[in-house]
């Protein structure tokens, strides 16, 4: 089977390529502003160069998964699936101590001066197993109804407890709330019917919004203490909704990460030029350097390049016309945009702290080999949609 | 791979006419682009807001928070006495200093103690170390801590603190599982010493006693240790005797007291300030402390970008004492010489103060308190305002200024009968003379006072009350009559705080004051019942001196700034004599009492009390004074005295006491108050220029 350069060159996604790009030089930019203001034990060049080893070792990653088809990763899902399942519990044996005492969570295994945290690796492999079940169920059903669509919700989040109850031991919400996400975005994009979808977003808005309002109100904190809750449990919203007056841990952070967003204005202080001291900065408060150094017109630029990239990785899904890739990128799409989302929204105020990363950006290999796992995912369906459309075998009917 | 193809081809637009999921798919995807859009434009809002519409104030914000006023300590102010010579001054140390940036973890404290604890050595007297010290510095090494963890149950829900308690809570309760090294003692301290110090504030890391050794290894190493410095410290110093150190007070050496630490702080002081914890330093201490230097700290993160000297400090001002030094020390050297000879076994010290009348400037203050269980003496000069002592026939001018101005008695008409007092119920009381009523006599004002009669004040007493007195008649005296009593004697600062510049004055005491007491007004009238300080009793003959004006005592002469030298600079402050009240009594009636002053130590009667001081020029005139009292059981006076020189014209007051005494007719009383008259002529004043006589 010859092929053209052309051909090859118009099978690689330049555009999902140029963002990623651009989103590693911003990062790497970003944490060695982080490096040269906070007085660490690793070197200012050192961090910056394991960010830049791990962005190689994931574009490795992307290439040799772009080397899989469809029917190849149909295959691999389970196999994938069930190994990360088997990290997921390891962890809970064999988690490193330090980051434990350090982060309170169960969440790295520790291999000399290398971390690695399972559960960024078990995101890409949800996302794959749940666009088999979702394609096997879907075809199984080919006439819908409120019952089949039950069972494939049921399903899917059978695939999802097991995950969940390792996240419950690692003590690690953030990303349990991720997988939520992702959850949620590929049950929308199912195609379950909106008899179900419908009533059980505003199920979610009336509970999500009554919990807000009971937490932010004396009256409901009050009957909220009477069923069981500890005073103690609102502090993190007071945090969130106060953080200047709360200057000790998480309040300090906050605060101090919205004065430097702010302090950015609208055209930033300018590169390396960071003022406000953010406590680690290097990768969850991440956004307060960009947006201290470059402002309102930089953190917009940055949201434009994630929407950009979103975008191009929901047109990848309508190019592909392939019901299997279609659940594979909005799983992936849920992945990042949950990650953009609460990140950028916990830096300035928005959202409550939670410890997940800013994708491509915040210092940390396991996070960023997991998003360029999603990449690779993506970026393999027009690499080898462009081979069944050449390629007489597997042409469209 | 037909299944393969068919999932594949499912997706084909053509196949819509079956409802299924794939049809719905192109929909749904860009329905996610909408919740994508909307998401992310309300982060762009979020950040519209925050850095469009509120950058400035963020802005403004940031700029204050981050440049940080560092505060540093100056000298602290001296004390010199009248003739300009250093009571208390301060000695200079090279000290190892650190200053805390803002933002320092605790794991990076307990790197630089470490280090800093390979070249200094801080021993427990540069810094007591508590168990929490000790434990604080264990843990703060996480290897450790996480080992401590592993024997605690802890939940996931605990907080990192409530975590590190129940170590804490651990190493407390296996003392025997965990140990420091002596070294890891150490570093301990330092440990200890800087993260109990704020942020951008020096604290000393070793004040004193470092050697030339540790200077030059931490000099080497000072770029390894952010924060630490070479620094000066200053400790108090006492070129002329430690014994003044109970008048002056002292210096808090490891920060504020901690008694005292919620109002200073409240005050803008640093916890690890020294401040003047007792009476001269204390009384003083906004003027000794001087201000602080202030340099203008702009940080970014941990680093130092730029210090800026914004006030260079100045030293603590200094104080001028009216009091001569050396003149000080002899007192205090008299007490101590004849404290022995006034037989002291159950005595409880001795005070003496010496006054000018016409001024209140405290001349000397000495003192000696003494513990008659161990017989121990130590040096106790603020013991002259705080102790309260019944002082006896001593403050019989002021009973007969009273009656004076209350009018039972006048200028011309004051003779009485001495005789022994006995009314209804109560036994005899009577002068020390007379108490059989063999000797009964004649007296007038001035005879009384020369031959200290009891009977007589008694009867003034009887007087005021409207008591018209037979013997064995029924007592008709009214409490009222207390209050009277105490109102003159008040007048001349007998039992009211006499307001000297000194911190803890007591006002005395009064015994009780009721009906079933009244008795007690007779003895009340001849000071045998109120308790007075040896400074009411300087200030009360301060006033019978100078003619009737209550001169408030005060110790600092003057507040005076720092030349460039070292020497006493310009003068800030000149504290001016005070009136506090004036006697509203006759010229005539303060001669009748001066006249009586004057006889007790120059009287010819046989029971004239001060006889020896006679002959002592210039001429003395005063009231010695003796109270009976008891110390457990075994009877004992207070022998006092009070009296001021040349007798025509008053310069100086003396005035004694000694509780306590076992030896009341040994004269200790006043041949302490003869040499310190000496004293006083001979190193203070010239008595050249005096006329001699009444």
């Amino acid at each position: 089977m010859q092929r053209s350069q052309s051909d090859e060159e118009s099978r690689i996604d330049w555009g999902i390529i140029f963002c990623v790009l651009l989103l590693a030089l911003i990062g790497l930019a970003s944490i060695y502003v982080a490096a040269v203001h906070d007085r660490q034990q690793t070197s200012v060049a050192r961090q910056v160069i394991t960010q830049l080893v791990w962005y190689a070792i994931g574009t490795i990653l992307i290439v040799v998964i772009m080397q899989f088809d469809s029917e190849q990763l149909w295959k691999l899902a389970p196999i994938v699936y069930w190994l990360s399942i088997f990290l997921m519990f390891a962890i809970l044996v064999f988690y490193s101590r330090s980051y434990y005492a350090s982060t309170g969570a169960k969440s790295w295994f520790a291999i000399g001066p290398v971390t690695l945290q399972p559960s960024e690796i078990m995101k890409p492999a949800y996302i794959l197993m749940m666009g088999r079940v979702i394609t096997t169920h879907n075809n199984r059903y080919s006439v819908r109804t409120v019952q089949s669509d039950w069972h494939l919700i049921g399903t899917m989040f059978l695939w999802l407890l097991p995950i969940l109850i390792s996240l419950h031991f690692q003590n690690d919400f953030g990303t349990a709330l991720v997988f939520f996400a992702i959850f949620c975005g590929m049950v929308l994009v199912s195609g379950v019917t909106w008899r179900i979808i419908a009533p059980a977003a505003i199920a979610l808005a009336v509970v999500g919004g009554s919990a807000l309002a009971m937490v932010t109100s004396s009256v409901g904190r009050r009957i909220l203490e009477h069923v069981g809750f500890q005073a103690y449990q609102f502090d993190r919203v007071d945090t969130w909704l106060h953080p200047e007056q709360d200057t000790t841990n998480q309040g300090y952070q906050l605060w101090q990460s919205i004065k430097a967003v702010g302090s950015g204005g609208i055209t930033g202080t300018g590169f390396n030029n960071s003022k406000v001291y953010v406590p680690v900065r290097e990768s969850d408060m991440i956004f307060s350097v960009i947006g201290e150094n470059f402002g309102f017109i930089g953190g917009v630029l940055l949201i434009l390049i994630y929407l950009l990239l979103i975008y191009l990785m929901i047109r990848v899904t309508f190019d592909t016309k392939n019901e299997f890739y279609a659940y594979i990128s909005t799983g992936v799409i849920m992945m990042i945009l949950f990650h953009v989302f609460e990140n950028i929204g916990m830096n300035i105020g928005l959202l409550p702290l939670t410890g997940i990363p800013l994708p491509f950006i915040s210092a940390g290999g396991s996070s960023l080999i997991g998003n360029l796992i999603g990449i690779g995912m993506v970026m393999s369906m027009r690499y080898h949609h462009h081979s069944y459309m050449f390629s007489n075998k597997k042409e469209f009917r | 791979m037909k299944v393969f193809d068919r999932i594949k081809n499912l997706f084909n637009s053509q196949n819509r006419k079956k409802r299924s999921a794939q049809s719905v798919i192109p929909f749904r995807l860009n329905l996610l682009l909408w919740i994508v859009g909307i998401l992310l434009l309300a982060l762009t809002a979020r950040l519209f807001y925050l850095q469009v519409l509120n950058g400035s104030s963020y802005k403004a914000e940031v700029k204050r928070s981050d440049t940080s006023i560092q505060t540093n300590n100056v000298q602290r102010g001296m004390i010199y006495d009248s003739q300009g010579r250093v009571m208390v001054g301060n000695q200079t140390h090279q000290a190892i200093t650190y200053t805390k940036g803002s933002n320092v973890t605790a794991t990076e404290l307990y790197k630089i103690a470490n280090r800093l604890g390979r070249y200094v050595t801080v021993t427990n007297k540069n810094a007591r170390l508590t168990d929490r010290n000790e434990e604080d510095y264990y843990l703060a090494d996480k290897g450790r801590l996480n080992s401590v963890l592993k024997h605690v149950k802890t939940s996931s829900n605990d907080s990192e603190d409530a975590k590190y308690n129940k170590a804490l809570d651990y190493l407390n309760s296996h003392p025997d599982a965990w140990s420091l090294t002596s070294q890891q003692k150490n570093n301990a301290r330092i440990y200890a010493a800087m993260s109990g110090a704020y942020s951008l504030s020096t604290t000393y890391i070793k004040e004193t006693g470092v050697t030339s050794g540790e200077l030059a290894a931490v000099g080497e190493h000072l770029n390894e240790m952010p924060g630490v410095k070479i620094g000066t410290s200053w400790t108090r110093n006492y070129p002329q005797g430690k014994d003044v150190q109970s008048l002056t007070g002292t210096v808090s050496t490891t920060g504020l007291p901690s008694d005292q630490a919620n109002s200073l702080l409240s005050q803008g002081y640093s916890r690890n300030d020294s401040v003047g914890q007792s009476y001269l330093e204390k009384e003083y201490q906004a003027t000794l402390a001087g201000s602080k230097s202030q340099t203008e700290v702009t940080t970014n993160g941990n680093d130092v970008t730029k210090e800026v000297t914004k006030y260079p400090g100045k030293k603590g001002d200094n104080l001028v004492l009216n009091i001569n030094s050396k003149f000080q020390s002899r007192v205090q050297e008299i007490l101590k010489n004849n404290y022995s000879a006034a037989g002291n076994a159950y005595s409880t010290g001795v005070y003496a103060v010496v006054m000018n009348p016409h001024t209140g400037a405290v001349l000397a203050m000495a003192g000696i308190d003494r513990d008659p269980t161990t017989g121990k003496e130590t040096p106790d000069q603020i013991g002259a305002i705080n102790h309260p002592i019944t002082m006896g026939s001593v403050v019989k001018g002021a009973t007969i200024m009273g009656a004076l101005m209350d009018g039972v008695i006048t200028p011309s008409n004051n003779t009485l009968v001495d005789q022994p007092i006995k009314v209804a119920g109560t036994s005899s009381k009577g002068s020390w003379f007379n108490h059989g009523g063999s000797a009964n006599m004649s007296l007038d004002a001035p005879t009384a006072l020369e031959v200290s009669s009891n009977s007589y004040m008694m009867q003034l007493a009887m007087k005021e009350g409207g008591m018209k007195y037979s013997p064995n008649a029924q007592i008709t005296l009214k409490p009222s009559i207390f209050a009277k009593e105490r109102g003159y004697f008040n007048m001349f600062g007998l039992g009211v705080k006499t307001g000297i510049d000194l911190p803890g004055e007591t006002a005395g005491y009064n015994g009780p004051s009721d009906q079933k007491h009244i008795g007690s007004a007779l003895d009340l009238a001849y000071g045998n019942y109120d308790g007075y300080t040896t400074i009411q009793l300087a200030q009360y003959m301060s006033t019978i001196a100078n003619g009737g004006y209550r001169m408030r005592p005060y110790v600092v002469q003057s507040i005076r700034g720092t030349k460039k030298n070292g020497q006493l600079g310009k003068v800030e402050y000149t504290t001016q004599p005070q009136v506090q009240a004036t006697i509203p009594a006759s010229k005539a009636d303060f001669d009748l009492v001066r006249h009586g002053l004057y006889l007790v130590t120059h009287g010819t009667s046989p029971y004239v009390t001060a006889k020896s001081l006679g002959t002592v020029k210039p001429s003395i005139s005063g009231k010695t004074g003796t109270a009976e009292t008891f110390y457990k059981k075994h009877p004992t006076a207070t022998i006092s005295f009070a009296g001021y020189a040349p007798s025509n014209d008053p310069q100086v007051v003396v005035a004694l006491a000694i509780p306590g005494s076992t030896n009341e007719n040994g004269g200790a009383n006043i041949n302490m108050a003869k040499q310190i008259f000496e004293a006083y002529w001979k190193m203070v004043q010239s008595p050249k220029g005096f006329t001699d006589g009444e």
